[in-house]
This record gives C-alpha cells, structure tokens and sequence, in this order.
C-alpha cells in the first residue's frame, strides 16, 4: 500500500513538475524548427500530419533517423502537466486564484486546439459568376462517391472516404462491401497521383487500358493538394459479371455504368461537405495596382440562400462571412492568366470549426486571470508603500 | 481555495471526456445515402469528354461494331465483360480477373499470318517460327473462316503492364486480304490448362448476330466472315478543321487527342498510329519538319539534295512531300520502339502565294505492320482536300 502510495507520489510530482514543462517547452520548440524544415521537402500537408499531428515521428537527418514525441503527445502530456501542476502545486498556496484563471485560459486554448483538430473541416468554394453550390471541397482528403440518378434529376450519393482504400499494403484489390445496390466495388489500384493519358500504339502502358486511357503513376508531390488520385474499379455484378473503369480526381464527369438496367456512376473526387445554405456568387470585383497584373484587392458579392430567403453578403479579404457555424474567406480568384472581359472565378476558403472563438475567450479569460494576480500584487505593494509613508 | 481545487478537478474530468468524445470520432465504410441537386454532376458521359479530349466529330460508317454484333455462349464460370474499342466480343473468368479473351477483327490482312504469331510469340517473350513452323500449325476455324490455333507459353507482357511468368496463350487467327479475325486467350497457364476445352466450346459457338449458327446449317462458312461479321468500317468521307479526307478501309478512328485533326489506328492490336495535325504558316519549314521526325527515328538530318529527292504526290490541291524514316523510335513522351517505320507528309496550302497553314501526316509502327499499311497511307494523304 505504502509501494502504491509511493508510486503515486512519484507521478502526482512528475506530471507536476516545472521541469516537464521546460522539457515539454523545448521539445515544442525543436518540433517546430524540424517540422518548418522538413517542409521544404515534404510539403506542408504532410509534415503537419507527421510532426504536428502524431505521436511519434522519426526525424531524419541524412539516413540517420532520430525518434522524436509528436505534437499530439507533447501537447496532451503539457494539458496534464498544466492541470496536474494548477492541481497539486499550487493546492496549499493562497492568493492564487489568479494564476489558476490563467491555467484556465491556457486549458481552453490546448481544448481549442484539440476540436479543430478532431472536429473541424476546412476547404474551399469555387464559383464563376452566375454559379451557386450548397457544398465546399477539401483541399487534401479524397472520396469515392455512388451517385444514383433519381427520376426527378436529383441524385442519390453515398460516399467513402479513399482511406478505406488507398493503402493496400498487399498490393492485391480491396473489395468494397456494397448494401441496398446489386453489385460489389473492388478497388484494384489507387494512386496518390497520376495523370491519365491516352494510350498511343507505339508504347506500352504501365498500368490496363480502359476505354482508350490510362493512369500514368507520378511522384507524390510535397504540395499535397497538387496530388491527384485515380483509381481503377471494377463492378462486381451479383452474377460475377466485371465491369472496369477508371475514376480521376481531374476528370470532369463520373463513371457512368449500368448494372440490373438501373444506372450508377461513380465519381473520385475531393471530400465535400455540405453548408446549410447555397452560395451564389454574383459579381467578383478586383482592383489592380496600376499598369500591373497584380490586384490591389478583391472581394466576391455573393447571395447567400437560406430556404426561400436570400440576401447579398460581400466577403472581401479582412471581412470573412459568419454564417451557420461556417466561415468564408476571400481566398483566391482566377484565372490568373485572364484577359479583359474574360469570365473570372472566386475562391472562398471556407471553415467549420466549432472551436473557431475559443482562443479569443481563452485570451479574455487569460487577460482576466492576470489582471487579478497582479493587480492584487500591486495594490499589496501600494498598501505597503502608504503605510510605510 | 477548495471550492477552487474543486473546480480544478472537474476541469480535468472535463478535459478527459473531451478528449475521448473527440478521439472515438471515427469514420468507416460509406456514409448514409441522401439526395441531393446535380450541382453541375453530369452523367452518362463519354470517355473522352471525361478525361478532357475532344469529343468526336461525326464519322462516316461503324466507328466499332455494336455490342450485340456476336452471338456465343459463354462456358460455366465464363463472364461476359464491356467491348471496347478493339475488342469486339470481351470476355473473361469471374474467378479470375488475369484471364482475359476477347476478339479483334481487321479489314485487310493485317501484316499477315506469320507477322502476327510472331508477334503474339513476342509478347510471350519467344522468339519467331521459321517458315516450317508456320506451316505446321494447326488448321481451326473462326466465324466460318480458316484460321489457324496457336498456343504456345511464357513470360507474357501483352500490351503492357509488368511481365507475368508462366502465362499461356491459345488463340486463333484468321488472316485474309478481305479481313482478319484474331481471337486471343490468356492466363496463367494452370487455369488455361484447366479451361482449355472450354475455349474451344466458346470459339465454336461465337458467330455474328446476323448469321445462322453453326448448327443451324453448313451456310455458316460462307456467313460468318469478319468482315460481314462486323469488322470496323471508317472508310468513306469525313471532314474537320477545314480539311477533308477518304479514310483507308481497316483503319479504326481514335478518341481525339488535343493538336490533331483525326487519329487513326490499324493493324492487328492498333499498334499502327497515323495522325494528321494542322498548323498555321508553313509550320516552321519542310526541312526542319521533317528533320525533327527523323530525329524521333534516330536519324540523321537531310542533305539538300535528299530533299529534293523526296517523292511528292498530289495533295491538298497542290504537293505533299513524303518521306520514310526507318529506325528505333522515340516519341516526345519518350515511347520507345526499336524496329519501327516512320511514315510521314507534309503539304502547304497557300493563298496568294504565302503559306497560310502546314498540314502534317504521320504515320508511326512496328516496322512490318506500318509497311503493310504503305498503300493505305498513300490513299489517305492523296485524298486529303479543303473543305
């Protein structure tokens, strides 16, 4: 009992202690150093994923490989060290309300950190003038989509996420289960990036033939978005009958087949996420430096439409629109090599984040704390210097 | 101060149930179905279009034989898969997707019976008959047509894709001036041993939709010819970019590609490839032209007096220079063939004396199949005019 209590004892000062937070401090630090060097290699996407967004990583340096905690583990372990430590440390002190305020605020921002990581979508909206959709697309994740033409033109989709798929470390066709649909997928190759080529008579392709094309395998790209998937899938009829066909992310329209008489399509497309309201852009307005091609702002008038209601909304660089637990942002345009009069795009970057305010309550919440630390000190200190005077 | 230590702890226990709240939130499998708008979702879309090239334009005749062109019966475990292009009648085994037969029907001979067992030899990584060899192969019958049965087995590579060991071929070939029919097996040679008599069955059955089946009458030889049976028909008149052209009987038009006018393909397996493209001007020169196409063939750039040698026959309401580059091919996405023929033309047009657009014919190929279709490149350039 005492061995227990003991042990106890051991980790209650351990996950207190100020040196596990120096260590976990620094050790932040020197991920953010490898990590923003790493990207010259790796991109970005991939390095959050690895440095910022893990447990563990191995960093190389030359072939030598160095084990380092990820992000995850040295934020989750610093969350316990601030709350063990405000626990523990400062249990028998008085006049410490202040300071266990600021740990509060500092908790929200670790909390805030950790719903956007777990609970948020990012991804953008592009729309030409005269467009509208009800739906932005991720920059990264991929999705196989089964779309069903209905008899009133709508269309049924069920979608799945690529990961389900996209690493066979076999090598061998991974079979998708279907329900509710007279046939099975089998995914017999995915590739992060390809391009799809016709097939000419004087070379041989790489990879089968379907319809005249082929997907041509590329290097993974550090900038991550630039990556664009295809895959072949084959749709296994309840008879056995195959048919074989080729999805791209690039491609402009679905894979139409039919199976049983009735017409199916699938799309490899980017992950898209419903709004609750429709975007319209109406007019795209920019205004470039003189004599040069580079604009001096832009912003998008867009209509947004809820049921039957619709008002006009201009969402311009520094002014995002709320909407909905959704924020857009005036992020891009195009095309960028467009001539007087030509028919220009907008991009808005759009968010749902549930935890998107939490770090400016966590700074208030904070601001709170040390005002009440130091202000008492300091009207100890003054106390102290009236009745010395 | 307790009552502070007492929120602390709930903030702990908040802080763990979020972190389990969020960690359990985990996506598999398909999402629930729902409706939705098109929202620009188009269906039913060709190839082609999907994939960014220009749809096709109207063509004259049977681009391909239409999916119902053959009647056959498929063997126990036999599937019956989607034609393509090249392949007219798709089939395969629902237990094995290695296994694929299917069949290819051209309008001439092909390059001829030898070239092509030959180069199905080849793909099986074995080297050519000798002419005795040729001989002894065994007579069969396809569509109610002679043919003759290979079989032979080893490393196949096809069309493409990574070599596979083992692999078995049986196939029959029907070659004759007035259309070919090739029906091709392969697999893994275990599961062919297996199935072999089942492809015999299936040959036997696979007839034309319009023709009698072999049961039906001793009519069927004569019937079932691949030309009646649906062999790929282009020739006639077509037109695009202000060009029109005669399209050699046998050659099977492309999905379009972006730069050029018209792709065609012929030969057994479409390894032939002949394009027109069209630029403005005189398309940077004669000499510089066709300079860059020997250089594809390995080969040294013209001498003046090669040049004017080259022979020209009439095109495009004025001259066409032709020229034949024999070599080992490099293309310009660096598609290599070693025993290749570079068929190609070049004719101006010119108004008022300038040259107001360089059209351009190439024709590229295994150097015994581009040279079976010299007459029919020929034809094709001779009969190339403005609309």
């Amino acid at each position: 009992m005492t061995a227990v209590r003991s042990i106890g004892q051991l980790l209650l000062r351990f996950f207190s202690s100020f040196g596990l937070s120096v260590a976990l401090l620094v050790l932040l630090g020197l991920l953010t150093f490898l990590g923003t060097l790493a990207q010259v290699d790796r991109g970005l996407y991939d390095v959050q994923k690895a440095y910022f967004e893990s447990l563990f990583l191995v960093h190389y340096v030359g072939n030598i490989g160095i084990p380092l905690p990820g992000g995850n583990l040295v934020l989750g372990l610093l969350a316990v060290n601030l709350l063990v430590g405000g626990m523990w440390r400062l249990r028998n002190r008085k006049n410490v309300g202040g300071i266990l305020v600021v740990h509060v605020g500092i908790l929200m921002l670790f909390a805030a950190g950790l719903v956007k990581l777990k609970d948020s979508d990012d991804g953008h909206t592009t729309l030409y003038e005269g467009d509208e959709k009800a739906y932005f697309q991720s920059y990264h994740v991929n999705e196989l989509a089964l779309l069903k033409p209905q008899a009133d033109g709508r269309l049924e989709v069920r979608t799945l996420d690529t990961q389900a798929f996209e690493t066979p470390k076999s090598g061998m066709p991974v079979r998708v289960p279907m329900e509710g649909v007279p046939f099975d997928l089998e995914v017999t190759r995915y590739f992060i990036n390809a391009n799809v080529r016709p097939k000419g008579p004087m070379f041989n392709a790489p990879t089968p033939v379907v319809d005249g094309v082929f997907a041509d395998p590329l290097a993974r790209d550090a900038q991550n978005e630039r990556n664009g998937a295809a895959a072949y899938v084959d749709v296994i009829a309840k008879d056995g009958t195959r048919q074989s066909g080729l999805v791209w992310i690039y491609d402009t329209a679905p894979w139409t087949f039919t199976v049983g008489g009735e017409t199916y399509a699938l799309d490899l497309r980017r992950k898209r996420f419903d709004m609750p309201f429709r975007v319209k852009l109406e007019e795209f307005r920019k205004e470039d430096h003189p004599r040069t091609g580079m604009p001096r702002w832009f912003s998008s008038d867009v209509a947004v439409q809820k049921g039957a209601t619709s008002r006009l909304v201009t969402i311009s660089m520094n002014e995002p629109l709320r909407e909905d637990g959704l924020v857009l942002y005036q992020a891009s345009w195009g095309p960028s090599n467009a001539r007087p009069g030509d028919r220009l795009f907008s991009t808005l970057a759009v968010v749902r984040n549930p935890s998107d305010q939490w770090p400016l309550y966590a700074c208030i919440v904070i601001a709170v704390g040390l005002v009440w630390h130091f202000g008492r000190k300091l009207i100890r200190h003054l106390s102290r210097e009236v009745a010395r005077t | 101060m307790e009552a502070l230590q007492r929120a602390w702890a709930a903030a702990l226990v908040g802080a763990t149930s979020l972190l389990v709240a969020c960690g359990s939130n985990q996506e598999s499998g398909w999402s629930e179905a729902k409706i939705v708008e098109p929202q620009g979702t188009r269906i039913g879309v060709s190839t082609a279009e999907r994939f960014g090239m220009r749809p096709m334009g109207p063509v004259t005749g049977s681009a391909a034989a239409p999916a119902d062109a053959f009647q056959f019966t498929l063997p126990p475990g036999w599937v019956d898969l989607k034609p393509t292009s090249m392949r007219l009648v798709n089939v395969g085994l629902a237990d094995d997707a290695s296994v694929e037969c299917s069949l290819t029907l051209l309008g001439g001979d092909g390059g001829g019976l030898a070239a092509n067992v030959d180069r199905w030899r080849a793909q099986l990584g074995l080297g050519p008959l000798s002419a005795g060899e040729h001989e002894d192969l065994p007579a069969a019958t396809l569509l109610g047509k002679p043919a003759v049965r290979f079989d032979a087995t080893g490393t196949y590579t096809g069309m493409g894709g990574p070599a596979r060991e083992n692999f078995r071929m049986i196939g029959l070939l029907s070659v004759a001036a007035e259309g070919s029919g090739f029906l091709k097996f392969t697999g893994p040679a275990e599961v062919l041993e297996r199935e072999s008599a089942n492809f015999d069955t299936f040959a036997a059955s696979l007839r034309a939709a319009s023709a009698p089946s072999a049961s039906d009458s001793a009519a069927s030889a004569s019937a079932a010819t691949p030309a009646a049976a649906g062999a790929p028909e282009t020739a006639g008149a077509n037109s695009r970019d202000g060009l029109v052209w005669e399209s050699p009987a046998g050659w099977q038009r492309g999905p379009d590609r972006s730069m050029r006018t018209v792709t065609y393909f012929s030969g057994p397996g479409g390894e032939v490839e002949c394009y027109v493209a069209v630029l403005g001007g005189d398309g940077g020169g004669l000499k510089s032209n066709l300079d860059r196409w020997r250089q594809q063939m390995g080969a040294a750039p013209l001498t003046a007096a090669e040049l004017a040698a080259l022979e020209r026959i009439p095109s495009l309401g004025g001259d066409a220079v032709l020229i034949e580059v024999p070599g080992s091919y490099r293309g310009m996405s660096n598609e290599q063939v070693e025993d290749a023929l570079m068929l190609g033309a070049m004719a101006l047009e010119s108004v008022g004396g300038a040259p107001e657009r360089a059209v351009f014919v190439k024709l590229i190929g295994p150097r015994n199949l581009a040279e079976a279709e010299r007459a029919s490149f020929r034809q094709f350039v001779a009969s190339l005019g403005s609309e």
